[in-house]
């Protein structure tokens, strides 16, 4: 994406204010750029051949998601957590708190495992974010929910069964 | 042009607690119209929180995400009057930019 189709910023926003720091976000949210930023983790890289995000997020089982994404058999995320409903009565709103208290997180990927794309989301941790997130996500049916995070390099996971009600994905 | 993102960041105990809700469809795709017509994918799919220009966060997201995303997070660097900043592109193409002052 070229700078050229970012547009014109918020109204309330002082344009002179926001170009330097666009330009710096520029560098991080074109779609190009992002992929930079995953892979200069390493994360589309590894020991598995590197592919595109696009890729992990078009796979339709868990298994090719996490194969797309380069995790190979992620170890037991004790220190990890996943905050859910044991019944989600709404499947297309299912509040999730992600935590990982491995040092060193720098990656967490979420999995809904019986969504028709199981990758849901990949986030990148940089200096002053604790690794937690609260998030809503749609779950078609009643299903695992995966957690995978990377801390030094390697990948734990932690899994947790949510059922949903009424499905909400279509 | 896309709704603004509405941003809380409160200060306390050295801990910045965010919250934001964007405004977004977020249509997943698996939809159908009243005829049975597919009603096509859009949705954000990259977004990056920024303090103070910096990029902290940068997130990656499929069609799973539900509607007028909300997310929510701390920051252990940010301080009162540090600026929060939330930019989003879409599947189309479309993008926001909002910041708020960490209060």
């Amino acid at each position: 994406m070229s700078a050229r189709k970012f547009g014109t910023p918020a109204a309330h926003v002082n344009r002179a204010r926001v170009d330097s720091q666009r330009r710096a976000q520029l560098r991080t949210i074109g779609g190009t750029g992002l992929y930079g930023a995953l892979a200069s983790l390493g994360l589309f890289g590894g020991t598995s051949a590197a592919q595109s995000p696009d890729t992990a997020f078009r796979a339709k089982s868990l298994g090719d998601a996490l194969k797309a994404l380069g995790i190979g058999s992620p170890a037991d995320g004790a220190a990890m957590s996943i905050v859910a409903p044991d019944v989600a009565e709404n499947g297309a709103i299912v509040e999730l708190t992600l935590r990982s208290a491995l040092p060193r997180t720098d990656l967490m990927a979420l999995l809904l495992e019986r969504n028709p794309f199981p990758l849901a989301a990949v986030y990148s941790f940089h200096e002053g974010m604790e690794t937690e997130i609260t998030m809503n996500v749609k779950m078609a049916e009643s299903s695992s929910v995966v957690l995978v995070a990377r801390a030094e390099g390697r990948y734990y996971a932690v899994r947790r069964q949510v059922a949903v009600t009424l499905g909400g994905c279509g | 042009m896309a709704e603004p993102t509405r941003i809380r960041a409160t200060f306390k105990d050295g801990v910045t607690d965010v919250r934001m809700r964007m405004s977004h469809e977020m249509e997943s795709g698996q939809r159908k119209d009243p005829s049975g017509k597919p009603i096509p994918a859009w949705y954000i799919a990259e977004v990056t929180i920024s303090l103070n220009a910096k990029p902290v966060l940068v997130a990656r997201w499929g069609a799973a995400v539900s509607k007028n995303p909300y997310l929510r997070f701390r920051l252990t660097t940010a301080k009162p009057g540090d600026k929060l900043s939330v930019a989003w592109t879409d599947t189309r193409g479309a993008h926001r930019f909002d910041e708020a002052a960490v209060s």
